[in-house]
């Protein structure tokens, strides 16, 4: 006899079941394993087979609509076969490269994962935002702040302390940072901690001043905000991105093509995001015309790499060399030059400070020149064992050959009580912090290995040229409230996904925003600025008001295949008009 | 009166053998497990169906009855005469509707009535008498949990 079945939930669709991956289909026995899951109609069918089945096997049984085994196993099994059913279609449609292409929204990121792997496909996992936080405090004393701390904003997002430091007014020690006074009464003082986000992705890349709560007690804690925008935050690889690849991951695993080099590439090196390739006759490949007749000859390539969705900063701390003392001002002039290994391929300066203690504030930046050295050989890193052809500065920037020599002023501090001459030594230690795109050197160096490289051929890797965009305010008008950081990160995501050779369009700007749901319009104009970093030093400025399009200039390298754009959160201001 | 059951099909007998006077309806399925056929199963098929809830089956809505629902509800002994009247209708319906008409008239059913009922402690014990098309009648005792 069968008992009544009690309320359960939840409970598959057929169509779930069938679209659901396989690893998660959350079948669970007793919950939803149950007929609920099929319509009448293919229960009564799957009954019918089972029944002919059963009754083929032994047709002595009675296997009647009404009978007892009717109910007990006919019934039952039908279930069971149209589970099993289901599963095999979810199987099917999980496990074909068809079934992904057609349906890559509803597989797992699992499934997804494990069949593209076969063909040499690598989620990139994203990366982690970073930035300062500032903590205020009421007394003038040591805070100790390890890498246990956790600072979380009011959204629930996590940032972990990047390593041990110790606050203090007098900072001497490597990992000591500068606590400053916040008035000249002494009665708050403040220090910046590193932090990274806990979890990967563009959310944690939070605005300058947002309120964050520390994890466990800091002495006479008052409280803390993000110091600056948060940068360097980048989504996983979503299926539909990991799909679109496929071409790319069925390609020859060679370094010929430019689909081919692109996949060697990405399979090594799942962080890159995009590649353009410069070969023998495009216009900004210069390298192959150092010769007499400036004939274009085979064998070279640049190529252009992008490995992180927003542009990154990091600090090293190296020795500036003292170059003059000005007589009148008494301010010194100071030198120092990042070597190739030092950020390989910056794009240019962000600050230059203290080496020890500071971790914002700049000295005066005079001036960058960029060179670059390709003669020496690295024992260690293996970079020049094959050295590229590199012949200009231009050629040489933003390679892992480049050097970049820094000239920057600090001004007279008579309050001190020293002559010029005591007060700057002839060198002193500076912590330099630049932008660049990780794993130039990397790449470079993968590139070149004797074994594994394309003998006859000169790779020469570069960070794409950025173009930083810049946009006028955003006045969203929406019919409820909208977080307008939501429509920076749509805003964000597309810009810095944007494909070589793309151009930033106003109109799909604004089609994107009018998807959010509750927004009603946007108003116009919007102006959007663009800021090319050439790689002679030059700084290129583009402004629109309806698309961004990179120039074609091949003298100067910049060509819609070589440059990226590149967008900050703080860049794409927004304004929310409620209705 | 015997009958022979030669070349029928069989089914699985799950309550001792109804066709004695005055039996429990018990569910038990021994350890020697017994083939039916004929009378006793289909007194066996009615008793499951009266028995079973009513829609407990997504492909097959009109199976079973609300009979046990009912008698949980009653309050005068009028109210189980009219709920078995109700909810016999509807099995003997289902059960005309799905039986092999080419099966053996002592496996087809005619008629089931309710000949007397008594209502003793947690329990309703109704006397159910059930005809096949063959005119042979079984008369059974069917005890209910009526206060779970």
């Amino acid at each position: 006899m069968r008992k009544s079945q009690k309320t359960q939930t939840p409970v598959l669709t057929a169509a779930q079941i069938q679209n659901a991956s396989v690893e998660s289909l959350n079948f669970i026995a007793g919950l939803n394993l149950t007929s609920s899951s099929f319509t009448s109609a293919e229960i009564k069918n799957a009954e019918t087979l089972i029944q002919q089945v059963i009754q083929n096997f032994d047709p002595t049984l009675n296997l009647s609509k009404i009978s007892t085994l009717y109910d007990l196993s006919t019934r039952q099994q039908a279930i069971i076969y149209l589970l099993n059913q289901a599963m095999s279609l979810a199987l099917q449609n999980t496990m074909s490269l068809e079934g992904v292409i057609n349906n890559p929204s509803l597989m797992s990121d699992a499934v997804v994962d494990a069949i593209l792997s076969n063909i040499g496909i690598t989620r990139n996992q994203g990366s982690a935002a970073t930035g300062l936080v500032q903590v205020n405090v009421s007394v003038s004393t040591s805070y100790i702040i390890t890498t246990a701390m956790t600072f979380t904003t009011v959204d629930g997002l996590v940032f972990n302390s990047t390593a041990n430091y110790k606050a203090t007014s007098n900072p001497v020690n490597p990992g000591d940072i500068q606590l400053y006074s916040t008035d000249s009464t002494n009665t708050q003082f403040y220090f910046l901690v590193p932090v990274t986000a806990v979890v990967a992705g563009v959310a944690s890349q939070i605005n300058n001043g947002t309120a964050l709560t520390p994890g466990s007690t800091i002495p006479s804690f008052i409280s803390a905000f993000s110091f600056g925008n948060f940068q360097g935050g980048m989504d996983a690889q979503n299926n539909a991105s990991l799909v679109a690849s496929i071409p790319e991951g069925q390609s020859a695993k060679n370094q010929v093509s430019r689909t081919s080099i692109s996949a060697v590439l990405k399979n090594q090196f799942p962080n890159i995001l995009s590649v353009s390739v410069q070969g023998m006759n495009d216009p900004a490949m210069s390298r192959n015309a150092d010769n007499i007749l400036l004939f274009k000859m085979g064998g070279y390539a640049d190529i252009y790499v992008r490995t992180s969705c927003s542009i990154r900063s990091d600090n090293i701390t190296k020795t500036a060399t003292l170059v003059d003392i000005d007589g009148t001002t008494n301010n010194a002039t100071y030198m120092v030059t990042l070597d190739p290994a030092d950020i390989p391929g910056n794009y240019f300066v962000q600050s230059i400070g203290p080496a020890i203690g500071n971790l914002y504030g700049t000295y005066s930046i005079l001036s960058e020149n960029k060179s670059f050295n390709n003669q020496n050989f690295n024992p260690v890193t293996g970079l020049y064992v094959t050295p590229n052809k590199i012949t200009t500065n231009q050629e040489g920037a933003y390679t892992a050959y480049q050097t970049n020599q820094i000239s920057f002023q600090i001004d007279y501090d008579s309050t001190l009580g020293t002559i010029p001459s005591v007060q700057f030594p002839s060198t002193i230690p500076v912590s330099v912090q630049a932008a660049y795109q990780p794993m130039i050197a990397d790449i470079q160096k993968f590139l070149n290995n004797p074994l594994t490289g394309v003998v006859l051929s000169d790779y020469l890797v570069r960070a794409f040229i950025p173009c930083l965009v810049e946009l006028s305010q955003l006045n969203v008008t929406a019919i409820s409230d909208i977080d307008p950081s939501v429509i920076q990160m749509a805003v964000f995501n597309y810009i810095n996904g944007l494909q070589p050779g793309s151009s930033v369009r106003i109109d799909e700007i604004i089609s994107l925003i009018m998807a959010i749901s509750g927004v009603s319009s946007v108003d116009l104009p919007i102006q959007i600025t663009g800021n090319i970093y050439a790689p002679n030093g030059q700084v290129l400025v583009l402004t629109s008001y309806g698309a961004l399009k990179i120039p074609c200039q091949p003298a100067l390298q910049v060509t819609p295949e070589t440059c990226a754009f590149f967008v900050e959160l703080s860049a794409i201001p927004v304004a929310i008009i409620t209705k | 009166m015997s009958t022979d059951y030669t070349g029928r099909t069989v089914d699985l007998a799950m309550f001792p053998d109804l066709t004695q006077p005055n039996k429990f309806v018990n569910a038990e399925f021994s350890c020697a497990p017994k083939a039916i056929a004929g009378i006793s199963m289909l007194v066996q098929n009615y008793v499951r169906i009266l028995l079973s809830p009513l829609g407990c089956y997504v492909s097959d809505p009109t199976f079973g009855s609300n009979l046990i629902s009912r008698l949980k509800q009653v309050q005068y002994s009028s109210d189980i005469t009219n709920a078995f009247a109700t909810e016999n209708s509807r099995v003997i319906s289902y059960m005309q509707q799905n039986q092999n008409p080419a099966s053996p008239l002592d496996e087809q059913i005619a008629s089931a009535t309710l000949t007397g009922s008594n209502i003793s402690g947690t329990s309703i014990e109704l006397d159910i008498t059930v005809v096949s098309q063959a005119g042979t009648g079984v008369s059974l005792l069917l005890p209910v949990q009526w206060n779970n």
